[in-house]
């Protein structure tokens, strides 16, 4: 097939330093979930491979025979290898009991981000960063969840890929000729949809649920750094933007209940604001980034999840949340104070997961124990809270 | 097919840049526009444009001029080894198909460099080609090479009038070329001529003028229902990231030098 070859020919032109990652990655996904994308692997009429492009971008490309080529440049490959290397080099890694301390500090992470935004340039990126250059090297497992965290985002772009091939209408004799080929918006959302159900339903642990999901966070947060540094979309393109808020959105539909998502979201909120603040730094911008509502409650249950293993002590859960209840605006408080109330009742929720149901009761316990530590503003928040679910349910 | 010894070379990077794929083409004396099947790495002249359209149609004027952005670079440094064969495949561009003696032993080991000299074009404008399509007959060539989008057109030829060859390296580096009897080395039969230019280059020229082309313009054709479309522009396919270039001119295959065959 025409395909076969258009990729062989481009890998002949851009030829690879090392195996073709971008084969291993459809290797991961197949057999592929949707007959039709399926039936185009199984005779080659869909082949995905590696370029070795440095730009970061991955194309889709359909020909006369029917066939099409995904090709992942290496540039994109490796740019994600590095975000997710420099994530994980101050990400303490909880485990029962355990604490595996991050070797790098949150200053040195962002500053590595900044710097490997700003290699970035319109037109393309020279060359990416090593993080392995300038930090100190990941060990396991934390290199291990690094790079489980980068296949899930270039998996997610693969599959958002396959949402090009799935809706793609060969042009016919009276379509502009020269016109590209591009989904509509809500095509282009519903790729990232079906993308993203897809690699948590790989998942096989719910913690590689979480590292799964923030790997999609994380590929379309970079696509919004870029947009800030200046990359420009078509106006046919949903923003990067816009399309992290519909994957949020598409995240919660998708799981069955309001803890669920909260079980499912702490790790990609954690890297979403630590890119963010990357982005702002690279474009020297002086904006504070105040955490959203999502944000500060994903950190408040993450936090208490690993004080509940004793990973870190119960004054850690205070000294984390005190500065985000300080700072962030009365309506976000509000919004978290209620979600609070609904996450940590005082009667236990039973559900079909009774590990779920246990861990989310000792964090009720918890943060309900600390109730008198809270700031004041805080602390009033709550109490409003609960007292107002406490009626509605009354 | 490409011929060895040329991949990524800085000529053929050149060329690229300005939308020539560089080729060797099977013989002298073709012109723009010509068809061609590229399958499978392998490269097929199937002929000139007209002879796939109605009796009486015509191909308009071709633009002719110098390409002065090309003449006199030069490739990258090659050994004696690589010199030699490409130095053969070379000539052919200027109209020297057969050398009874190349004998490059005067280089003493030294890296060798080519340029080729009194480039110039003959071309048609692609924006052209779209007009002279309705009619095309594609006659003999395989369906399913048409329907694999493997049919091209190319529009746009460039020429060497002379190929010059150089010692590599600094300003110390010579063949001694006046000093050689050169003749002794190198006989290009009737042909061609041989002239030390100065004690580093030689010089080479067809005595006839006779010229192949060594690098072209194409562009894929596409049968969308009834109708023919032409692009002489790589196609820049579905983008995760949208792209910020503007579009390049289509090339066969990026890096290296292709070996046309006759159908």
């Amino acid at each position: 097939m025409k395909a076969s070859e258009e990729l062989a020919k481009r890998q002949r032109e851009w030829p690879l330093s090392r195996s073709d990652r971008g084969a291993a990655l459809l290797a991961k996904l197949a057999p592929l979930d949707v007959p039709e994308l399926e039936t185009l692997r199984l005779s080659s009429s869909l082949v995905v491979g590696e370029v070795g492009r440095t730009l970061p971008n991955a194309k889709t490309f359909h020909y006369p025979d029917g066939s099409h080529a995904i090709m992942l440049f290496s540039g994109l490959i490796d740019f994600l290898d590095a975000v997710t290397k420099i994530l994980y080099g101050a990400t303490n890694l909880f485990g029962p009991q355990k604490l595996v301390k991050a070797t790098s500090t949150g200053e040195d992470v962002t500053r590595e981000l900044q710097a490997l935004f700003e290699r970035w340039k319109p037109g393309g990126i020279s060359d990416v960063v090593d993080p392995a250059l300038s930090m100190s090297p990941l060990t396991s497992p934390a290199a291990d969840f690094a790079d489980m965290m980068a296949q899930a985002a270039q998996l997610f772009i693969l599959s958002h890929e396959f949402g090009h091939v799935l809706f793609y209408r060969p042009p016919g004799e009276d379509d502009d000729p020269y016109a590209t080929p591009v989904l509509t918006r809500s095509q282009e959302f519903a790729a990232d949809t079906t993308g993203m159900r897809n690699l948590i339903r790989m998942a096989k642990t719910p913690s590689d649920a979480r590292m799964h999901i923030a790997g999609v966070v994380v590929s379309l947060r970079v696509l919004a750094v870029f947009a800030s540094l200046g990359h420009t979309f078509p106006n046919d393109h949903p923003q990067p933007i816009d399309r992290l808020y519909s994957i949020a959105r598409s995240a919660r539909a998708f799981c069955k209940t309001e803890r669920d998502y909260w079980s499912l979201m702490p790790i990609a909120y954690a890297y979403d604001e630590r890119l963010e603040v990357a982005g702002l730094r690279a474009i020297h911008s002086t904006d504070p980034v105040v955490p959203d509502f999502d944000r500060v409650f994903a950190r408040l249950s993450a936090v208490l999840e690993a004080a509940v293993h004793r990973s870190v002590p119960h004054s850690k859960v205070l000294d984390t949340m005190r500065q985000d209840f300080r700072d962030v605006p009365p309506t976000v408080l509000e919004k978290v104070a209620q979600t609070a109330a609904r996450m940590f009742p005082q009667v236990p929720v039973e559900t079909e997961s009774p590990t779920q149901d246990a861990l989310w009761v000792e964090k009720a316990k918890l943060f309900r124990s600390l109730y008198d530590q809270w700031p004041e503003v805080a602390r009033s928040a709550f109490q409003n809270a609960f007292e107002q679910l406490s009626h509605g349910k009354g | 097919m490409s011929i060895t010894g040329c991949r990524n070379d800085a000529l053929v990077k050149l060329l690229n840049g300005v939308g020539y794929q560089p080729v060797l083409l099977p013989r002298t004396g073709l012109t723009p526009p010509e068809l061609y099947v590229y399958k499978n790495e392998k490269l097929i002249r199937r002929g000139p444009l007209l002879d796939y359209l109605p009796p009486g149609a015509a191909i308009p004027d071709l633009q002719r001029g110098r390409l002065d952005s090309i003449q006199h670079h030069q490739t990258d440094k090659k050994s004696l080894g690589v010199a030699a064969s490409f130095l053969g495949d070379a000539l052919k561009c200027i109209g020297i198909t057969s050398a009874p003696k190349l004998d490059l032993s005067f280089a003493k080991g030294r890296d060798i460099t080519f340029s080729f000299d009194d480039v110039t074009y003959e071309a048609l404008d692609p924006a052209k080609i779209d007009h002279m399509l309705g009619d095309l007959r594609t006659g003999a060539i395989p369906p399913e090479d048409i329907k694999g989008g493997y049919l091209h057109i190319a529009y746009d030829y460039a020429f060497a009038g002379s190929l010059s060859m150089r010692a590599a390296g600094d300003s110390s580096a010579s063949f001694d070329a006046k000093a050689i009897q050169i003749g002794t080395y190198i006989d290009l039969g009737s042909q061609g001529k041989v002239t030390a230019t100065d004690e580093t280059t030689i010089s080479f020229a067809s005595k006839d003028g006779t010229q192949a082309a060594f690098a072209y313009k194409i562009g894929r054709l596409e049968h969308r229902g009834k109708k023919w479309f032409f692009f002489p522009e790589e196609e820049s396919g579905d983008s995760f990231l949208a792209d910020e270039n503007e579009k390049e001119p289509y090339l066969l295959e990026r890096g290296v030098v292709l070996r046309v065959e006759d159908e």
